[in-house]
């Protein structure tokens, strides 16, 4: 019981660094996100200059991880709230496994329409491996 | 976990906001990345950008979008950093450099969204 104990607190710990370190990870993404959106600004030219460099399978892949960083801090975030505004409080490792179920689904869901998509992550490697870098 | 922080020093309203906000960012978001990386089978040209900031749906929708994430995320990390940080003079310099780096996002982000015309 005692062991039991101590995993939930570990649990919860573990779930609230991870809110914050992939709260940070968001700021500078988002900050990086609007700098390079920003090239809007400069016209067709300058807008395709900075998304082709973008334009890789590692960017890609990378994406494809922050979406995961992004729905953990969602589906977190909103089971925190839930605890706090007093729903299910008794019933919190119950939500706390639904969260991490839906964080995984959601995931794996965006991940495949990523993957699967014209210019997603598949299509960049075929066209990597046909026509060489371009 | 930090609302009991924030009460003490006057952000029961913060602290609310952030819920809410994360709320709201968490719909935005999901409309943001479905629309751009599910609906637009495509690389995204600057054309397909611009045609959809070009409406005003768009634009208020980007607007609450960024003046929201950035205040989310900023406000965020400034209750990470009072948890680490308890010297009031770097606090200030944080705080300081936390806000000038929000205006900087806010006006780029603003300058972005605003010029694009044409759309329905």
């Amino acid at each position: 019981m005692r062991a039991l104990q101590r995993y939930r607190i570990h649990l919860g710990t573990a779930a609230w660094i991870l809110h914050r370190l992939s709260g940070l990870g968001l700021i500078l993404y988002m900050l990086l996100h609007i700098w390079v959106i920003h090239h809007l600004i400069g016209g067709e030219e300058s807008f395709n200059g900075i998304m082709e460099f973008f334009n890789n399978p590692l960017f890609k892949t990378l994406e494809i991880g922050l979406v995961g960083v992004i729905l953990y801090h969602l589906w977190n975030g909103l089971r925190v709230t839930l605890v706090d505004i007093g729903v299910a409080v008794e019933r919190q490792k119950q939500v706390f496994g639904v969260a991490v179920v839906l964080w995984l689904v959601s995931w794996g869901v965006v991940a495949y329409a990523m993957l699967t998509r014209v210019g997603g992550l598949l299509s960049a490697m075929a066209k990597m491996g046909g026509g060489g870098l371009s | 976990m930090m609302h009991r922080d924030d009460v003490k020093s006057g952000g029961a309203v913060l602290w609310l906001f952030q819920r809410v906000s994360g709320v709201y960012l968490a719909v935005v978001l999901f409309a943001h990345v479905w629309l751009l990386h599910y609906l637009l089978r495509e690389d995204l040209s600057f054309a397909a950008v611009t045609d959809r900031l070009a409406t005003p749906l768009w634009k208020t929708i980007d607007i609450s979008f960024l003046v929201v994430a950035l205040f989310h995320g900023l406000y965020g990390l400034w209750v990470v950093l009072e948890d680490y940080i308890h010297w009031g003079w770097v606090r200030i310099v944080l705080y300081s450099a936390i806000s000038i780096v929000a205006l900087i996002a806010l006006v780029l982000g603003v300058l972005t969204i605003l010029p694009f015309q044409g759309g329905f």
